[in-house]
């Protein structure tokens, strides 16, 4: 290009910057954004890539259900392909959170050598330390709540009960924070036990939990960490090992088996023995009394009869002692008689002697009477021979002398009568003394015999008191041994039933030891890691949207190019009708444009690369971080997007300004060099319709014939503006469509609050005791996974069977979406949910082939399609199910009503649930909400960047159409402003096009946009999860009056250019 | 005082360093119905002048009285009130709207003003009776001048300004405009000035003011205007 000419093309391009930076930003925004969308998903994978290999994630996980052994850990990491085993503990305890809620705790226990190869999922600190002694944890960052888990917490872990005796400490104590790609996202897990939901994650020392066995061994494979993780190659390499590790498995787990089969069985042998030997010696025991309570018996009865003999032998004695004391008293009665006649001739004889006695006596005293007077005279005499005369003395000796003599005689009589006396009285005493005897002998002799009476009544006495006793100890004995009988029944009631327990206890022991499954290992690969896939299918909606949106931008770059280049080329007519006169090829002066459109798309692609490739990522993972912790985003010059995106742009822009020049450009030298001839005014449709047509003032009226003058531009606004209403209605169509099916699926469709599974078809008395006085309303159902297929395709759906079909009803809304039409279910038809409907392409009265788990297949009627959310379902009668399958239903899901909007409570009556026998899970709809709720909260995000770039397609646009307008209308303008059009007119004369064209476009793109919302929420569409198809009628409106105010915004920002038109240009002549 | 009456007016343009006088105390008269020409040669002021006279710039000192007001202390608002009813212009290249037809052309200027006068009849007067549907691009030069003049008019303005109105038109159309001018000057009572560098318009002219480098060279009065048919140039 000549230097001149080259002078020429950069006044062009300085002459109408604005024209260029139209074309430039249109194509930065373009490229950008498809640079940017592309770009993501390859960012967000590289950095996924990047972080799971930093921490060493896992590739494979391998859980057994028997548990993992020493050997067992050996055989994996000696299989080919794999490359790192690290054996590990999982255990979920109830803890006791320091406010004193319960909750659940996972935690892992974290290998000894963390320098080791080995140390796989290695958890990233983000505060504090790693766990150093049992007692210590470090916890997993708290997704939504990044507060939750602070350092110093300290969970104590309740109780002793399963899984918690596992645990060698009481509790654990927060010392470090960590982030872990194993568990990157924010989605809680399920567990079965405490209330079914892992509130926190923590990792632990080794020493923490005790196991001669491990829960998991996680793997990583050779050359894995090479491989894309998310690419077919890595899959496939997953896949080969896998399939080594299962058939490892087979092995393994079934020598497993039978090492356990056989501890067991040598425990249950042992235990059989101590019940054996247990049983015979309570056998022994219960004969032995049985046969001591038979000799009693015995004992007892002979020694009944010996009391009765010796019974009778007393009252026999008896008799004879009350005979011999009335013989004896008899006897005595006769002696007395003798005796006392004796007696009383003896008394007689006293009497006598008493008389003569006392006869005596007065004799004796007469004798006394003349020995006193004797003495008297004695001492007379005496008294008188001293100092008597003699006379005296010899008359006193006279008197003395004949006294004497009296005396004498006196004295030989009484002798006499007293010696008789005495010999009467002698012989009185000895017929006394005889009688005496006699009555004594006879005394002594009645005693004797009295005694011998007493004596015998004695032994008859002691007799009875020994029979008395004997008798009392009789039925003592009696009684003690009907207390011995009573005794041996219960012990042996007792020894029976414990006997029976045991040999039950021993039964089920054996039916344990019987039912040990053949032990299976599950190889498991990072798609079973609930963060890890929910990452993975994020970014792959992020890619499907790529796909889409920056469709209109491009199309509105081809369109700006078009348009403004075509203004170009008008503008410059003069000029190229001189370069061609002056001998300029067309060639060179077609360059000239295209170069001027290549410069402005080159510039623009790479200022929109450089945005796009940097801020579309990174707004995008930022809006995914909320459900993910992951570290920063790698972002990448991707030089194949790159390529396309600014080739593309190119392409459109190119051939944009190659339609424009083209008509020009075949024109001759002389005719570009006159001025054009303005295009000719033309009727439109509108004036046919007079009623319209006159009611329109005549600015309205220039306004519908320029609408429709200028094709270009009318097609370039209206898509540009159809294209920002589109992506405004898409987002917040989007948000409709998900945030509506949560509550929709969950409130309106689903009328149950809790699910619960049981292990088998039986409820508990416990568990039902807890439903029925807890929940409101319950319902039983079969769910077995199935496929529902028709032609080629097929499409895995859960067949729900309810016990009770007239009540499904109550629990689940079977409905026609579009209608309300309610559905029921009949015993010859299945309903079945609309999004695999259509998938299949199947309606109601089509015929599909139904599978149950077992592959077991058949052909059914629908019955109709169902509006449903989650998941896939059919439903069907547990008739229908039989006749079907030849199988009856098993019940093992349990729905049930029951008033649980506070989680307190809602809690707490999962953790009841969850605490009965036979309950395997239980959630929530409450939780399931809130769970779907977050997860979709980052589609906010989502919107956000619909709306900015919406506002910056809008922008571009009606810039673009607006500068366009006032350049090429100058005069007009100038004119009208002559004419004393205020500012105030001249703006809606010029704006009211635009205003009808951003109504146009807001109007096409109400429309276009519920197609490309349909589509986008399809491609958006998670598998299994069926969006809303319904946008809100505040979607429209809103997406219409963001789009006006952004057309409003672009008129105000254009409004000083048309001040500043000169009414001077209304002079000038056309060119 | 006279209907028009500018007085004094002086106008500067800056360009760069250099101060250029546009309009070096210009003052005319003209009274009501008169049909005033001025012209001057390329610079003369001529164009300054009908920017100022029509409300489209202002001047940067002096008075321009029309019908009693002086339209150099208007504001731009005022002044585009003033455009809007008291002037009618005809522009050299017609400036119609492309996209409206001669009628609508007309009421387009008719539908904003005060006291419009009915653009169909309007546009018979300058013997366009037969054109009304027609767009701009259907219509020959002179007859979109007349559409031109017939919105002008229509606007029943106090003035008439006619820039260069035969500039773009052949000799014989050019001179059945200047007709349909001065006969709608003399039928209707309307002032008429017309701007133009064409000297033989001059003999038509109630009164002629010839500019010559931004100033009023002189100041004709020609009470025998000549009939447009008997101007030659």
């Amino acid at each position: 290009m000549k230097h001149t000419y080259r002078k020429l093309f950069f006044r062009t391009v300085r002459g109408s910057l604005s024209r260029f930076l139209s074309i430039f930003f249109i194509v930065a925004l373009g490229v950008g954004f498809l640079a940017g969308l592309l770009a993501t998903t390859p960012d967000m994978r590289l950095t996924a890539n990047t972080y799971y290999n930093d921490s060493r994630l896992m590739d494979l996980r391998v859980v057994s259900t028997l548990g993992l052994t020493e050997e067992d850990i050996a055989a994996i990491a000696a299989t080919d392909g794999v490359a790192a085993v690290m054996p590990s503990q999982t255990v979920d305890a109830v803890i006791t959170l320091p406010d004193g809620a319960t909750a659940v705790l996972r935690m892992h226990t974290l290998p000894q050598d963390t320098e080791s190869d080995t140390y796989l999922n290695r958890p990233v600190l983000l505060s504090g330390r790693m766990p150093q002694a049992a007692g210590e944890c470090v916890a997993v960052q708290g997704q939504y709540d990044k507060s939750s888990v602070k350092i110093g917490d300290r969970f104590a872990v309740s109780g002793d009960v399963t899984p918690n005796d596992r645990l060698q400490v009481d509790a654990l104590t927060v010392v470090g924070i960590v982030r872990t790609a194993y568990y990157c996202s924010g989605e809680s897990e399920s567990t079965t036990v405490g209330d079914g939901k892992i509130s926190r994650t923590v990792y632990v020392p080794t020493d923490t939990v005790k196991a001669d066995t491990y829960t998991d061994a996680f793997l990583t494979l050779t050359d894995a960490g090479t491989l894309d993780t998310y690419s077919d190659d890595y899959k496939a390499l997953t896949d080969t090992v896998t399939d080594r590790l299962k058939t490892l498995g087979e092995v393994r787990a079934a020598d497993r088996r039978a090492s356990l089969v056989a501890d067991a069985q040598a425990t249950w042998d042992k235990e059989n023995a101590t019940y054996l030997s247990e049983k015979a010696k309570a056998e022994k025991e219960l004969k032995n009394a049985l046969a001591a309570i038979r000799e009693n018996e015995q004992k007892l009865a002979d020694a009944e009869k010996t009391l009765a003999d010796k019974r009778a032998e007393l009252e026999s004695g008896k008799k004879a002692l009350e005979n011999g004391r009335k013989t004896l008293a008899d006897k005595r009665e006769a002696v007395a008689a003798v005796i006392a006649e004796n007696e009383e001739k003896l008394s007689d004889n006293a009497a006598q002697l008493t008389e003569s006695s006392d006869a005596l006596a007065v004799a004796k005293k007469q004798l006394d009477e003349l020995a006193d007077t004797v003495a008297q005279t004695e001492a007379q005499l005496a008294a008188a021979r001293e100092n008597g005369t003699p006379e005296q003395v010899a008359a006193l000796e006279q008197t003395l002398s004949r006294l004497k003599a009296a005396h004498a005689q006196q004295s030989a009589v009484w002798q006499e009568n007293a010696d008789a006396l005495t010999a009467a009285a002698a012989e009185l005493d000895a017929a006394d003394a005889t009688l005496q005897a006699e009555k004594e002998n006879a005394e002594k002799e009645f005693d004797a015999a009295e005694q011998e009476l007493s004596k015998t009544e004695e032994t008859l006495t002691s007799g009875e008191t020994a029979l008395i006793a004997g008798e009392k100890a009789q039925k003592e004995g009696a009684e003690k041994l009907k207390a011995a009988k009573a005794d041996y029944a219960a012990a042996k009631k007792e020894a029976d039933t414990a006997l029976a327990d045991a040999e039950k206890k021993l039964a089920d022991a054996k039916k344990q030891i019987d039912e040990i499954a053949d032990g299976v290992w599950y190889v498991l690969d990072r798609n079973t890691n609930v963060g890890y896939v929910s990452f993975h299918s994020n970014t792959e909606k992020v890619e499907a949207i790529a796909k889409v949106f920056p469709v209109f931008f491009f199309l509105v770059a081809a369109l700006v190019a078009l348009t403004t280049m075509t203004r170009l080329v008008e503008e410059q007519r003069a000029q190229i009708g001189t370069l061609f006169a002056l001998g300029y090829s067309r060639r060179v002066i077609a360059a000239n444009y295209l170069l001027y459109a290549g410069l402005a798309t080159v510039g623009g692609s790479i200022l929109g690369l450089l945005i796009g490739f940097k801020v579309l990522p990174t707004v995008i993972f930022t809006a995914y971080s909320i459900l993910y912790t992951m570290p920063p985003l790698v972002t990448t010059f991707n030089t194949a997007i790159a390529l396309l995106a600014a080739g593309a742009a190119l392409v459109c822009t190119i051939a944009a300004t190659a339609a424009a020049c083209g008509s020009t450009l075949r024109t001759t030298a002389a005719r570009l060099m006159q001025p054009k001839a303005p295009k000719a005014g033309k009727r439109v449709f509108l004036e046919h319709v007079p009623f319209i047509w006159k009611h329109l003032s005549f600015t309205r009226k220039v306004t519908a014939r320029n609408l429709l003058r200028y094709k270009k531009r009318f097609f370039m606004t209206v898509i540009g503006i159809a294209g920002c209403t589109a992506l405004l209605l898409t987002g917040f169509g989007l948000r409709d469509a998900i945030s509506d099916i949560v509550s929709i699926q969950f409130t309106d469709l689903y009328q149950y609050d809790l699910t619960l599974k049981l292990k088998d078809d039986t409820v508990s008395d416990a568990l039902l005791a807890l439903m029925t006085e807890r929940t409101s309303d319950r319902l039983a159902a079969a769910q077995v996974t199935g496929k529902v297929t028709k032609g080629g395709d097929s499409e895995t759906v859960t067949l729900n069977v309810p016990a009770d079909s007239a009540k499904l009803a109550d629990f689940v809304r079977l409905r026609e979406r579009k209608t309300g039409e309610p559905l029921s279910l009949t015993d010859d038809t299945i309903l079945l949910t609309e999004k695999q409907a259509t998938a299949l392409g199947v309606q109601k009265g089509d015929t599909v082939t139904l599978e149950n788990d077992d592959g077991k297949t058949a052909d059914i009627k629908i019955g109709g399609v169902i509006e449903n959310y989650i998941s896939g379902y059919v439903y069907l009668t547990p008739t229908l199910f039989q006749t079907l399958f030849d199988e009856t239903p098993a019940y093992t899901t349990l729905w049930a009503k029951a008033d649980v909007a506070d989680a307190a409570v809602r809690s707490a009556l999962m953790q009841d649930v969850l605490a009965c026998d036979g309950v395997s899970s239980a959630s929530s709809s409450a939780d399931l909400i809130d769970t779907f709720s977050r997860v979709f909260h980052s589609i906010d995000y989502i919107v956000i960047v619909l709306i900015v770039s919406a506002a910056l397609l809008a922008f571009i646009v009606l810039y673009n159409l607006t500068n366009i307008n006032i350049g090429e209308r100058q005069r007009e303008i100038a004119t009208i402003k002559v004419l004393g059009f205020f500012d105030r007119e001249v703006d809606a004369y010029i704006y009211r096009e635009t205003a009808v064209l951003s109504i146009i476009g807001t109007l096409f793109g109400l429309i276009f946009g519920i197609f490309l919302c349909r589509f986008v929420v399809k491609t958006a569409e998670v598998d299994m999860v069926m969006f809303g198809r319904h946008i809100k009628a505040m979607s429209f409106v809103l997406s219409a009056a963001i789009t006006l105010l952004f057309s409003f915004f672009v008129n105000l920002v254009m409004h000083p250019r048309l001040k500043k038109i000169d009414m001077v240009e209304s002079l000038k002549s056309n060119e | 005082m006279a209907f028009i009456s500018v007085q004094d007016v002086c106008k500067y343009y800056a360009t760069g360093a250099q101060r250029v006088v546009a309009a070096d105390h210009i003052s005319f008269t003209a009274e009501k119905g008169e049909f005033v020409v001025v012209v001057g040669h390329s610079g003369a002021g001529k164009t300054t002048v009908l920017n100022i006279l029509g409300g489209m710039d202002n001047c940067d000192s002096g008075h321009i009285f029309v019908d009693g007001k002086d339209i150099a202390a208007y504001s731009d608002r005022q002044l585009t009130a003033y455009r809007r009813h008291d002037v009618g212009f005809v522009f050299q290249f017609y400036n119609l709207v492309q996209n409206l037809t001669a009628l609508e052309n007309v009421e387009l200027a008719a539908e904003i003003c005060a006291h419009p006068l009915d653009a169909a009849t309007v546009l018979r007067e300058v013997g366009l009776g037969d054109r009304l549907q027609n767009f701009p691009a259907q219509l020959s030069g002179g007859e979109q001048q007349r559409v031109s003049i017939a919105r002008a008019l229509a606007k029943n303005p106090k003035i008439l300004l006619c820039d260069e109105p035969t500039g773009a038109l052949d000799y014989k159309t050019g001179k059945t405009i200047l007709q349909l001018l001065q006969n709608t000057c003399r039928k209707t009572g309307q002032t008429v000035i017309v701007i133009t560098h064409n000297g033989a318009l001059t003999a038509m002219a109630d009164r002629v003011v010839r500019l010559r480098s931004g100033k009023v060279e002189e100041i004709i009065e020609n009470p025998q205007p000549l009939p447009v048919e008997r101007i030659e140039w």
